[in-house]
């Protein structure tokens, strides 16, 4: 079986006939419920809370505050900085402070809306502009999360050189990242007094690290299984319901639910950061791109969450997939009183994406250079030097995309009304700058079966799939004979999160390291001269069946504080779109027509996979260009926050492009969020093309566009 | 209440409390776990079932509506143990990743192909346009629906055995609201039921389903009859109002979603008064009259008149609105333009309905209605009857377009939405005229 085929997701089954269980499914005898009390006030002190109405109420339990937290009340991916529970100050809306349990959701609810909070405002900050250097304090330290730069040769020097240059500010706003499910989990007590907590998550193992800290009881107290999942997009990668849930087992020692109405997930779900981007090209005549310099201001909200790495992320990118060899990138994130903004596909890269290829194309118009000519005149490729002077050396098909897009570029017809645009976007694979790990471990069960365990989350993107093609091809055996067995802490390591494409790239690449091993041993056993695996497993039923651990962990390097100087990820991804409009001019309406998408990545495993990764990037780059945009204060359900529909998808074609990176599986990196980055951007630019009309805010939607019409 | 229905081909009756929600009955009650709860406010369509082979959301039907009906979840598709192709097709197309909207894409294009084997890829578009996927982009599902004669032959229309019960009559139900104050009259439940959710209240509910007496459309001495329990789906597809009032079947075809479509109703567009409900400005240049009956009353009001303000019509607590009667305007140029943020589930930024009679180039009668712009959506009557008997002229139209938006910035003054609405609908208007 040749790998670039495609089989049948291992988890659709189950699926298209509703039997697949989702956290909120779950039901246990005893089962009671949980749900938070939040703050209504952006920042505040509390002054007193009243409980006792609740209490009095039939079928409520018990209600838990920061008091109640036996371990650390802190949480946070990258540091411990948000409250579990609210003490005594509050710092945005929705942050929760109390938990009530009760019989039942209803009772709970009834209950939660009993409790009176009193609080004293106090002073908010809204605007990371405002946040900087302002005298009240979101926390102690000050209101600047983080300040990265990336410097590469001299900006001043390229300035001097450039023939033209062009300025601009961009705008970007909060998104949601309007999962259909929210966020769910069910907890129970096991028979040995350990807390179980089954999730709707992109990370068990990390959770299983918070759960134990915030209960202080040791990890092996704690196992975390990941349900079904619908939909994470970075939206499940922090700490969501499953620490209140782990709160709540440990004191009623009974099976606890709690999940998320989509008022809830809007409201406190981990947003999009919006960037203010200052972007400043220099070019010379001819379209060689001199020197970048950019500022980037972001708004992470009140707590750190992934606000670090967005922002050194959005500054690596900030070039976009091009060589210049003068980059001066300025990064700050802001603390504020608005929603907690976090880790959403792409972590900040498709935004400098809308900054970046805007660039491109004013350029390009400036200096009356084809759009496409002057993404490959300045492409990366093979022997290039990043931003942080990484030398590009392996599976850099940048230039490739723009050559399947080219005939299509070329030939394109422009009717009345309607424009194209280019979008061009590279991204690094996995965590940036830092070991990230994953293992992939392999046995053969008593009947005969070949066990995989991997700690990989699958949350929609199909790595489920992917690991057993990896092992059907690796090992020459039948998907039937595999056995998955994921995200369980118990009886999985830890593969780092499903976030940043990385888990095809990296995980897959363990799972494929293991396998390796594995034939070693087959072969060793006759297996491939026709011994079964039920005869294998027979000679070692008494020794114990040998286990292969797989790991990998790509190669990267710490990155230089003050230029950023190093190796940020192992490899890249590249991609370019082409995208047509039609715009309304009477009422500022876009109708994307269609989108032309070519994608380099390194080894297509699963085609299918990899086709419905790039619609679905394209739809949320459309919903990103056109529509979307979580007001504060205002946004609370799908009624005010549009993302597209059905009638809203162009027609796509889709160019899959393998220039094999030689540390992934077969040649493979990943597509999840790369599919993604190039849209939005390749909309406006065909916006522009349109109607002559640039739009530096995004979402463009009607009232924007038409206003500048 | 005990209910009794059809689910997904069995006899089941179960005991369900007042005000209890579809949705709820079948996931806490039956164990029904494919059908899921993605906002509880008709805007995803994690909740679709269908209810006599038609998609509804679950989320804001009370279960009380679907006793005698058919109801059918995905498990439907699969009751005989086999995959259906359909589920095949979403299998091998790559139509599935997370999985959380499927079950109710699934019922929204089975409900399609019931109707039409091979559908047109905007048919099918339209079809699952109320079913949110955030994960697939829609491609390899609207392929998957397109090619599910590949995997299997599919099964004839299974019959739906039982009707909605009428429940009782116009009659009982007016004696009803006359004997008990603070009756809420429930037809489709599509503005109740959220609203219910949001201002976190629940109801004493006289529920209208099963109405057969309203739920007509008849022609009467030249007048079009349309009862107030008639869904957006069946005026859209109704054949008299096709021809004789094709701007209202054009605007009901445009609300919400298909699920939304099939629940809510007329009448409950008209008295929920909403300054954006699309079939109100249709209604108006059809000069609609709003039939309003209590006990021992019957009043016919001008629909204009009826809505007195915003979200607010004249009716009284124990009246009932019965009918709505409007004129035919056969042979007319009717339309209907909706200007929304997005392709479908979309609420009106600003609407036109118009209606114009031309001969040789001269308006002899014209009719425009503006929704979403004013309070309450309003013809522009003298603007009409200055253009009636006048040759189109390009000076003319501009001029005439011009007191359309002086009257509305002299009637409600100049709103910070008037930046963006008076150009589009200035550039509307045009291009209306000029026909
Ligand atoms: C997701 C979604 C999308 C929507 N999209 C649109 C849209 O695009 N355009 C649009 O115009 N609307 C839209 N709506 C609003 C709603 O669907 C319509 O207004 C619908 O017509 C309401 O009808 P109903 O039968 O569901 O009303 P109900 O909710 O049952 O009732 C609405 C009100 O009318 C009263 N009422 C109903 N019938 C009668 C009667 N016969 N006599 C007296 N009082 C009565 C009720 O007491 C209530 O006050 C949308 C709603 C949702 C949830
Ligand atoms: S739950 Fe979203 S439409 Fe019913
Ligand atoms: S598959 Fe995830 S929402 Fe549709």
């Amino acid at each position: 079986m040749p790998i670039y085929t495609s089989i049948d997701r291992i988890d659709a089954i189950e699926k298209v006939k509703g039997k697949a269980l989702y956290a909120g499914d779950y039901s246990m005898d005893g089962m009671v419920f949980a749900v938070l009390v939040r703050s209504q006030r952006p920042h505040a002190k509390i002054k007193s809370i009243r409980i006792d109405k609740a209490l009095e109420l039939h079928g409520v339990i018990k209600i838990l505050s920061h008091g109640d937290i036996p371990g650390n009340p802190f949480f946070g991916v990258i540091k411990k900085d948000q409250p579990l529970l609210a003490k005594d100050i509050v710092r945005y809306i929705g942050e929760p402070i109390l938990i009530v349990i009760a019989e039942s959701e209803k009772k709970a609810r009834e209950a939660a809306k009993l409790i009176d909070i009193e609080y004293e405002d106090m002073e908010i900050i809204t605007d990371p502009y405002k946040s900087m250097g302002s005298s009240t304090l979101i926390h102690e330290k000050g209101n600047l999360l983080s300040h990265r730069k990336v410097i590469k040769g001299d900006v001043e020097k390229g300035f001097k050189e450039s023939d033209v240059v062009i300025e601009r500010q961009y705008k970007t706003t909060w998104l949601d990242h309007a999962y259909l499910e929210t966020e769910a989990g069910f907890g129970y007590p096991d028979d040995k007094g350990r807390i179980v907590v089954v999730s709707s998550t992109q990370n068990v193992h990390y959770k299983r690290k918070e759960i134990s800290r915030i209960l202080n009881i040791p990890e092996e107290k704690v196992r975390i299984i990941q349900a079904t999942t619908g939909g994470g997009f970075g939206g499940k990668l922090d700490l969501t319901v499953e620490g209140y849930i782990g709160l709540a087992v440990y004191h009623t020692k009974r099976p606890v639910l709690m999940r998320y109405t989509r008022e809830e997930s809007f409201l406190s779900n981990t947003k999009r950061h919006p960037l203010y981007i200052n972007y400043k090209t220099g070019a010379t005549k001819d379209g060689k791109i001199k020197a970048i310099k950019v500022d980037i201001i972001g708004d992470t909200g009140p707590y750190i969450s992934y606000g670090e790495t967005v922002c050194l992320r959005a500054a690596i990118h900030a070039t976009g997939p091009y060589e210049i060899p003068n980059v001066h990138v300025d990064s700050r994130m802001f603390y504020t009183n608005n929603p907690i903004s976090g880790a959403m596909r792409g972590f900040g890269v498709p935004q400098i994406a809308f900054a970046h290829e805007s660039q491109m194309d004013l350029m390009a118009n400036e200096i009356k250079i084809d759009p496409l000519q002057i993404r490959f005149l300045n492409g990366l490729r093979r022997g290039s030097l990043t931003a942080t002077s990484q030398l590009l050396e392996a599976s850099v098909g940048y230039l490739d995309t723009l050559k399947a897009i080219e005939p299509y570029w070329i030939g394109r017809i422009k009717k009345d009304g309607r424009g194209f645009g280019l979008g061009s976007m590279f991204y690094g694979m996995g965590n940036t700058g830092i070991s990230n790990p994953s293992y992939g471990i392999l046995s053969i069960s008593e009947d005969g079966k070949i066990l995989l365990y991997t700690g990989a989350c699958e949350i929609g993107q199909g790595s489920d799939t992917v690991f057993v093609q990896i092992l059907c091809e690796t090992l020459e055996i039948d998907r039937n004979d595999i056995l998955l067995i994921r995200a369980d802490t118990d009886f999985t390591k830890d593969a780092g999160s499903t976030s940043a494409s990385r888990q095809t790239y990296i995980s897959g690449r363990a799972v494929y390291n293991a396998a390796v091993e594995m034939r070693k041993f087959l072969e060793n056993e006759g297996f491939y001269k026709n011994r079964d695996l039920k005869s294998i497993v027979k000679k070692y039923r008494d020794k114990g069946f040998p286990v292969f651990e797989g790991f990998f962990d790509p190669p990267t390097t710490p990155l230089d504080p003050n230029t950023s100087k190093g190796v940020p990820y192992a490899t890249y991804a590249y991609a370019t779109h082409m995208t047509e409009v039609e715009v309304d001019t009477i009422t500022g309406y876009t109708n994307v027509i269609k989108v032309h998408a070519a994608h380099d990545v390194g080894k297509a495993i699963n085609v299918n996979n990899i086709k419905g990764q790039i619609y679905g990037g394209i739809a949320m780059g459309i919903g990103f260009a056109l529509m979307e945009e979580f007001i504060p204060g205002k946004t609370l359900s799908f009624d005010n926050y549009y993302i597209p529909t059905s009638m809203d998808m162009p027609e796509i074609e889709t160019f899959i492009l393998e220039d094999e990176e030689p540390t992934g599986p077969f040649g493979a990196k990943g597509v999840g969020e790369p599919a993604l980055i190039p849209q939005a951007a390749s909309i406006i630019n065909a916006i522009a093309d349109a109607t002559g009309v640039r739009v530096y805010e995004l979402p463009c939607d009607i009232e924007r566009l038409k206003g500048r019409l | 209440m005990i209910i009794s229905f059809i689910l997904n081909g069995n006899n089941v009756e179960c005991e369900v409390d007042k005000n209890e929600r579809l949705i709820y009955t079948l996931r806490e009650r039956f164990s029904i776990k494919s059908v899921k709860e993605g906002c509880g406010i008709g805007e995803c369509g994690t909740c679709t079932v269908l209810i006599d082979n038609e998609p509804h959301y679950s989320c804001l039907t009370l279960s009380s509506k679907v006793n005698g009906c058919d109801v059918k979840t995905v498990e439907f598709l699969n009751a005989n143990g086999e995959l259906h192709p359909l589920q095949e097709a979403f299998i091998k197309e790559g139509a599935v990743q997370c999985g959380y909207c499927t079950p109710g894409m699934l019922l929204s294009a089975y409900s399609l192909l019931l109707k039409e084997k091979k559908p047109y890829i905007t048919k099918i578009k339209e079809a699952i346009s109320g079913n949110l996927c955030r994960c697939t982009g829609y491609k390899q599902i609207v392929e998957a629906i397109q090619k599910v004669e590949i995997y299997g032959i599919l099964d004839n229309i299974p019959s739906v055995e039982k009707k909605i019960q009428p429940h009782s009559s116009k009659e009982e139900i007016l004696k009803k609201l006359s004997e008990k104050k603070g009756l809420k009259i429930i037809a489709g439940g599509t503005d109740l039921l959220v609203k219910e959710r949001k201002e976190e209240k629940t109801h004493d509910f006289i529920e209208l389903w099963g109405l057969d007496e309203l739920n007509v459309v008849k022609e009467e001495n030249g007048k079009i009859i349309v009862g107030s329990t008639i869904t957006h789906a069946e005026l859209n597809r109704n054949e008299t109002i096709n021809k004789k009032a094709k701007s209202l079947a054009l605007a009901c075809g445009m609300i919400g979603s298909p699920q939304i479509r099939n629940m809510g109703t007329i009448g409950g567009n008209i008295i929920n008064a909403s300054p954006a409900a699309d079939s109100i400005p249709p209604l108006l240049i059809h000069d609609a009259l709003c039939v309003i009956e209590s006990k021992n009353t019957k009043r016919e009001v001008a629909l204009e008149d009826f809505v007195v303000a915003p979200y607010k019509t004249s009716i009284n607590e124990d009246e009932l609105l019965t009918y709505i009667k409007i004129t035919s305007l056969e042979g007319y140029r009717e339309g209907y333009e909706k200007v929304a943020k997005r392709a479908s589930l979309a609420i009106a930024r600003l609407s036109i309905a118009y209606a114009i009679k031309e001969d040789k180039d001269v308006f002899q009668d014209i009719r425009i209605s503006i929704g979403s712009c004013t309070p309450m959506p309003f013809r522009p009557k003298d603007v009409e009857n200055f253009l009636k008997g006048k040759k189109r002229q390009e000076a003319l139209i501009k001029e005439a377009v011009s007191m359309v938006l002086k009257g509305i910035v002299e009637k409600s003054g100049m709103r910070p939405s008037y930046k963006y609405k008076l150009p589009v609908l200035e550039g509307l208007l045009i291009k209306i005229l000029r026909g």
